[in-house]
């Protein structure tokens, strides 16, 4: 018995711990600010996916024909970024056949523009990634070459990648992500 | 024993069961980054706030949606961005001058004494906000807070970036939403 009493109050300990580490994981949650970088998430947002008329952003047009997106994120971080999308199908084409598909788009690349870059070459872009017949992509990158610091209004791009360059973009951040009640 | 045995059995139970919670939520939070490409009240921009550089500066600040950095360099010590299409939230601690070449005015507010913070949506070049905030204090410590319900974005808001710019300063206290900003979401 006194052993089993040991054993079940060392197990109380562990969970107390446990549940004591999680809180604070949850607690350094990103999108805290604190002036520095050192790695730090500097930007989550969802997607949303373009349109022809839209606006041009950061020197980038849109591409020609309208995208959607189901569930996305886009998370940049001083040393990593992640973008991923699912469902990023063209809609509203004015051609079923099209509708609801990639079209001729295999290959997105996610580009980072920082401090209202309008040139059009951003200061990071991701290596081409599949975008699959569903629409579904993810970019995680670790960043061999640090981004501008500071990194003002930083803002992501989904692109076209095509004859070896990235071109149009179909989703820019600035979907919603989240239930919004979080603090 | 057998009482102390099932009181700590107990506090197991219980102790587990708030580590599972706990890491469930943590779990939410993830979920929370599944976009849906529209708004439906939810969160659209989670970020920090960095302190503004001059245009004069070497290298000098950017002009951010058409609006310019104040004229003296401002540093952040934490700060909160959080941006929903119907709620705008924006706080920091220890937004204050820094370098300014005055050791008085360092670490200090200089003559600001309150900030608006702004919403600029889809890259727009024209120093026109989506949104502005009504003007709030920004104490001698350099703490503010907005938080701003029944806010209407445009849909969608593109490349969403925030900016706090000064509203009123010692000598030029009628608030206003058109000044410099002093600090700009990012990191």
């Amino acid at each position: 018995m006194r052993a089993q009493y040991r054993f079940v109050a060392l197990l109380a300990t562990v969970a107390l711990s446990v549940g004591a580490s999680a809180a604070f994981a949850h607690g350094g949650h990103g999108g805290e600010g604190s002036g520095d970088r050192h790695g730090g998430e500097i930007l989550r947002s969802g997607l949303v996916g373009s349109d022809p008329a839209g606006p041009t952003l950061f020197g980038v047009a849109p591409a020609g024909a309208p995208w959607t997106i189901g569930e996305s994120e886009a998370r940049v971080a001083g040393d990593r970024v992640r973008v991923r999308g699912e469902g990023l199908l063209l809609i509203n084409t004015g051609n079923p056949a099209l509708d609801g598909t990639t079209g001729t788009v295999t290959e997105v690349v996610a580009s980072v523009f920082c401090n209202d870059n309008q040139t059009g070459t951003a200061d990071f872009t991701s290596a081409p990634v599949p975008l699959d017949p569903d629409g579904d992509f993810r970019v995680d990158e670790d960043l061999t070459t640090a981004l501008p610091s500071p990194c003002l209004a930083p803002g992501v791009l989904v692109r076209i990648f095509r004859a070896g360059a990235p071109a149009a973009y179909i989703a820019a951040n600035g979907g919603m992500f989240g239930d919004g009640d979080e603090d | 024993m057998n009482t102390p045995y099932r009181f700590v059995a107990l506090l197991s139970t219980v102790a587990l069961a708030v580590g599972a919670t706990t890491a469930f939520a943590h779990g939410g939070g993830d979920h929370h980054g599944k976009g849906h490409g529209h708004h439906h009240g939810g969160t659209i921009l989670r970020s920090g706030l960095v302190g503004s550089t001059p245009l004069t500066a070497t290298p000098p600040g950017p002009t951010l949606f058409g609006v310019p950095p104040a004229g003296a360099p401002w540093v952040v010590a934490s700060s909160k961005v959080r941006i929903r299409d119907d709620r705008v939230r924006v706080r920091a601690k220890g937004l204050l001058l820094i370098n300014t070449g005055n050791p008085a005015l360092d670490g200090t507010i200089g003559p600001v004494r309150m900030v608006v913070a702004a919403v600029f949506c889809n890259d727009t070049q024209d120093g026109t906000a989506a949104f502005t905030s009504a003007p709030v204090p920004l104490d001698p410590d350099g703490d503010f807070r907005v938080d701003e319900k029944n806010v209407t974005l445009p849909s969608p808001c593109l490349a969403p970036g925030v900016l706090v710019r000064i509203a009123a300063t010692a000598t030029a206290p009628t608030p206003v939403t058109n000044g410099p900003y002093i600090a700009a979401n990012g990191g």
